[in-house]
C-alpha cells in the first residue's frame, strides 16, 4: 500500500494533516505514506512521524518563472510535468487531496492512482471529491462565518479515519540544541508570537505591550520570549525596544521550526495570533492563549488543543475573507483590549476555569472567550465560555452531531447507534453547560423535539410540492408560486433561528444559483437540497429522542 | 578585433575593440560574485545557457559550482573561442561553447536543440550582451520562446504539444503573438471546449500560478 498525501499550502495546514498521518499509519502500519507539499516549507518535514517520503512542489520557481520574461516559455510547463511523472511512477495505491485549490485539483488529476479522494478535476474540469467531507469542505471551507468542522476533522474523516486523533510533531535533536542555547538561564517563560502572516490578523505592537506589562505587574517571576522568523526580526526588535523602556524582561528568539517546537514545549504559556506556531504548539502540552481577528476563522482552523482558550472579537465583519483588506480601521483588534488578553493568561497560568468564566461575563460585549475541548468520539469542540442555555444553541450542537453522524455512516443504521451518538454528546453538551440540571435539559429536548418534528413537517410539505412541479413542469404553469414558497420558508424567523444551517444552503442556492441558471434547474438542485435536509433532521429526531431517554433514565 | 591585456593579479583578459570584456583587476573576484548572485536559484535546472564568452572566468567559476548541470555557453565572437583555448586549454567536461553561430545555425545545432528540450535557465554576462546587443537579444528570443515564431521551434522539438498548439491555434486566438503568456494558452484551450489531454491539463495548473 502507498499513499500520497497532498498538503499545497502554508506550515499550518502541512501541520493540520499531522492527525490524518497518524491515522493513515495506525490502519496501515505497513503502508508507505508519502507527502507532496510546497518547496518552501520542506524546513517543516523534520518535526513530522509516520512520513516515508517527502516530495516538493517548486511553487515559488513556478510563479517567478511564469512571471519574468527572461525565462523559458515551457520552463514551468517541464518543472511540473516532471514532478507528475516521478510521482505517478510511484505508483500510489491512493491519493488524498487536503488541500482545497484548484490548483490542487489539477495535480491530483494529473498523477495516476486508481483511488483518490478530496478535491480532483476531471478532464472537462468538473471537480469529484471522493467524500461526503470533501464535499462538505467545498461547500463551506471559504465560508469563513457558517458554523464548520475543524479542517483536521474534515481531513481526518475524509480519509476515512475514525477514533481519536490530535497533533503529534516528534522533537528533534537539532532543535532541542538549539532551543537550549536560546533559553539558557531563562525559565520560566511565556512565549509571545506577536506577528503573523497576515497584516489583518495582527494586534498591533502597543497592544502587546500593553498587555505585556499588565502581566509582568502582577507577576514577575516569568520572562517573556518574542518568538519570530527571520524575515521578523527587524520588527520584533522595534518591539523588544518598547517593551526595554518598561524594563519588561524579555528576549527576541529567531528559531526555525525544531527549535520553536522545542522552546514551546518548555512555556508556561503561548500567547499568539493565528499562526503556525499555535499548530505546532498544539501538539505540546503548553496552554495556547490565542488571539483571534482579521480573517482568523477559529471554527475551522482553532488551536486544536484541549488547553488552548481563543479570544474571538465580537466585531460583525469577523471573520472577514483572507484576500480582502479591512475598510474599519480593524475594529476587531480593538474590540480585544491588552488588560482581557492579560487577565485570561494570568487565569490560564493559575488553571482558574471559574476566572475565565467570570472573564467571560465581564467581557462579553467584546470578546468571545472559546474554550476548546474533545468530544468522545475524537472531535474538536469548541464554545463560548458566556455562550447562553438557548433552544437555538442546542440544536446547533445536535445539527452538528446529526451532520457527522449522516456524512460517517451508511444509510443501514442501527439503533443503538443513535443512542451511542446522544451519549457523546449528552457528554459534550454537559461540559458546555455544566451548570443545568436534569430537568432543565428534559424540558429543552422536549421543545427541541417538537420544533424537529415541525420543521420536518414543512420540509416534507414543500418537498412535496416540489416534486410535482418538476413532474409536471414543460406545461404553460410558471415555477414562480414554488419560489414564493421557498422564500417563505427562508424568511420564517423561527426556522431560520433553530435551522439556520439548513436553511443558509437553500438561500446560497437560490441566491447564487440562480443567477445563471434556469428556473427548472433551481428546482431541481432545490429538491436535492431539502431532500438532504430532510434526512438531517430526521436523524436530528432521533438523536434529540436518545437525548431525552438518556435524560429521563437519569430522573 | 579581440586583443589581450594583462590584469593587476596577472591574468589575461580579453578586450573588444578596445572595450574590456571583463574586470583587469582581478577578473576571477569579479567571477565569483557573478555565480554567487545565481547559484542558490539554479539548483532545479538541467541546463544552463549562459549568453558571453568574455575571459571564461566566469564559466569556470559556475562550471565548478554546479559539476553535474551541462553548460552551454553561447558567444557571438567566433575567434573569442579560439584564442580563449589556445591560451587556457579546455574548459570543465560539462562546458560546451557555441561561438559564432547565427540564429538558424543555433537552431541545427544538435547541442542547442537537446538543451532547450530540458528545464534550462538563461544567465546572461553583461559585459557581452551590452558589446553585441543585438545577436543576444536574439538569442535569447529564441531561447525564451514567447513570440510565435520561436514558439514553434521550440514545439518542433516537442511533438506531443505540438499536436496541442496545432489545435488551439494560438497564431489566430492571441492578441500578441509577440508576448504569448500562459493566459493566452489557458484561453485558447478553454475555447476549444472539449475533453481536455494531459498537457492540457498541465496549462490548466499553471493558469492557477500566475498572479
Amino acid at each position: 500500500m502507498k499513499i500520497l498525501i497532498m498538503s499545497l499550502q502554508r506550515i499550518g495546514d502541512i501541520v493540520m494533516t499531522t492527525p490524518t498521518i497518524d491515522g493513515l499509519r495506525k490502519k496501515y502500519p505497513k503502508a508507505k505514506i508519502h507527502l507532496l507539499i510546497n518547496e518552501q516549507f520542506k524546513h517543516i518535514i523534520p518535526l513530522i512521524e509516520n512520513v516515508d517520503n517527502a516530495y516538493f512542489f517548486p511553487y515559488k520557481l513556478i510563479q517567478t518563472s511564469l512571471g519574468e520574461k527572461d525565462r523559458s516559455f515551457f520552463e514551468s510547463y517541464d518543472l511540473v510535468d516532471d514532478l507528475v511523472r516521478s510521482l505517478s511512477a510511484e505508483g500510489y495505491d491512493q491519493i488524498i487531496n487536503l488541500t482545497h485549490t484548484r490548483l490542487s485539483g489539477w495535480l491530483a488529476a494529473l498523477i495516476s492512482s486508481p483511488m483518490k479522494s478530496g478535491l480532483v478535476l476531471n478532464h472537462q474540469g468538473i471537480a469529484s471529491f471522493g467524500s461526503k467531507w470533501f464535499e462538505y469542505l467545498n461547500r463551506f471551507g471559504s465560508r469563513n462565518k457558517d458554523e464548520a468542522f475543524h479542517f483536521i476533522d474534515i481531513f481526518f474523516y475524509g480519509a476515512g479515519l475514525r477514533g481519536q486523533r490530535r497533533i503529534r510533531l516528534k522533537e528533534t535533536e537539532k532543535g532541542i540544541n538549539e532551543a537550549n542555547k536560546l533559553t539558557l538561564g531563562i525559565t520560566p517563560y511565556i512565549v509571545i508570537q506577536p506577528l503573523t502572516s497576515d497584516v489583518k490578523k495582527n494586534w498591533g505592537f502597543d497592544n502587546w505591550k500593553k498587555a505585556m506589562q499588565h502581566i509582568n505587574s502582577v507577576d514577575k517571576s516569568r520572562s517573556f520570549l518574542l518568538l519570530g522568523a527571520p524575515s521578523e526580526e527587524i520588527q520584533l526588535k522595534k518591539l523588544s525596544e518598547l517593551l526595554r523602556l518598561d524594563k519588561i524582561t524579555h528576549k527576541v528568539v529567531i528559531c526555525d521550526f525544531e527549535a520553536a517546537f522545542s522552546i514551546l514545549s518548555d512555556a508556561d504559556l503561548l500567547i499568539t495570533g493565528d499562526t503556525s506556531i499555535k499548530h505546532i504548539a498544539s501538539a505540546t502540552n503548553t496552554p495556547i492563549l490565542e488571539i483571534s481577528i482579521g480573517s482568523s476563522s477559529y471554527l475551522r482552523t482553532g488551536s486544536y488543543s484541549s488547553k488552548a482558550l481563543i479570544l474571538q472579537a465580537k466585531e460583525s465583519c469577523a471573520p472577514c475573507n483572507h484576500s480582502e483588506s479591512c475598510s474599519f480601521e480593524q475594529k476587531c483588534s480593538m474590540r480585544i483590549s491588552p488588560d482581557g488578553v492579560a487577565l485570561a493568561a494570568q487565569a490560564m497560568l493559575e488553571k482558574n476555569e471559574s476566572n475565565l468564566r467570570m472573564l467571560a461575563n465581564e467581557y462579553s460585549d467584546d470578546i468571545d472567550f472559546i474554550r476548546v475541548q474533545f468530544s468522545k468520539d475524537g472531535d474538536w469542540v469548541s464554545y463560548s465560555l458566556s455562550e447562553g442555555f438557548s433552544k437555538s444553541s442546542i440544536i446547533k450542537w445536535i445539527d452538528r452531531s446529526s451532520q457527522r453522524f449522516l456524512y460517517n455512516t451508511d444509510n443501514n443504521v442501527e439503533v443503538q447507534e443513535y443512542g451511542s451518538e446522544g451519549m457523546n454528546l449528552s457528554d459534550t453538551l454537559s461540559k458546555i453547560f455544566p451548570d443545568r440540571d436534569k430537568y432543565n435539559w428534559l424540558e429543552m429536548y422536549k421543545e427541541i423535539e417538537m420544533d424537529c418534528e415541525s420543521f420536518q413537517g414543512e420540509l416534507e410539505t414543500v418537498l412535496t410540492e416540489l416534486r410535482v412541479a418538476i413532474k409536471n413542469y414543460g406545461s404553460d404553469e410558471s415555477l414562480e408560486p414554488l419560489m414564493k414558497r421557498l422564500n417563505k420558508l427562508l424568511e420564517n424567523k423561527k426556522y431560520s433561528e433553530e435551522f439556520s444551517t439548513h436553511l443558509r444552503v437553500l438561500n446560497d442556492l437560490i441566491n447564487e444559483t440562480f443567477k445563471n441558471n434556469s428556473e427548472f434547474y433551481v428546482m431541481k438542485k432545490a429538491r436535492e437540497v431539502i431532500t438532504e435536509s430532510l434526512k438531517r433532521v430526521q436523524v436530528e429526531i432521533k438523536i434529540v429522542r436518545s437525548l431525552k431517554n438518556q435524560t429521563l433514565e437519569g430522573v | 578585433m579581440i586583443e589581450w591585456v594583462e590584469s593587476r593579479n596577472n591574468l589575461m583578459v580579453p578586450m573588444q575593440n578596445g572595450v574590456l570584456l571583463c574586470s583587469s583587476i582581478d577578473p576571477v573576484a569579479e567571477a565569483k560574485k557573478w555565480v554567487e548572485k545565481y547559484i542558490a536559484d539554479i539548483n532545479e535546472y538541467e541546463v544552463i545557457f549562459i549568453l558571453g564568452l568574455a575571459g571564461g572566468f566566469h564559466i569556470k567559476q559556475l562550471a565548478q559550482a554546479i559539476p553535474d548541470t551541462e553548460i552551454i555557453v553561447i558567444e557571438s565572437l567566433k575567434p573569442l573561442e579560439k584564442e580563449l583555448l589556445s591560451r587556457r586549454g579546455p574548459l570543465q567536461d560539462n562546458v560546451t561553447i557555441l561561438a559564432g553561430y547565427s540564429i538558424n545555425e543555433l537552431k541545427q545545432n544538435v547541442y542547442f536543440r537537446a538543451g532547450v528540450k530540458s528545464i534550462y535557465r538563461i544567465l546572461k554576462y553583461p559585459t557581452s550582451c551590452r558589446l553585441n546587443s543585438d545577436y543576444y537579444e536574439n538569442v535569447e528570443r529564441l531561447l525564451c520562446g514567447h513570440d510565435y515564431e520561436s514558439l514553434q521551434f521550440h514545439l518542433d522539438g516537442r511533438q506531443h504539444l505540438k499536436s496541442l498548439f496545432d489545435e488551439i491555434n494560438l497564431k489566430k486566438e492571441c492578441s500578441d503573438t509577440e508576448n504569448i503568456t500562459i493566459l493566452d494558452v489557458e484561453k485558447s484551450i478553454r475555447k476549444k471546449n472539449k475533453e481536455l489531454s494531459r498537457d492540457a491539463m498541465i496549462f490548466m495548473t499553471l493558469r492557477e500560478l500566475v498572479r
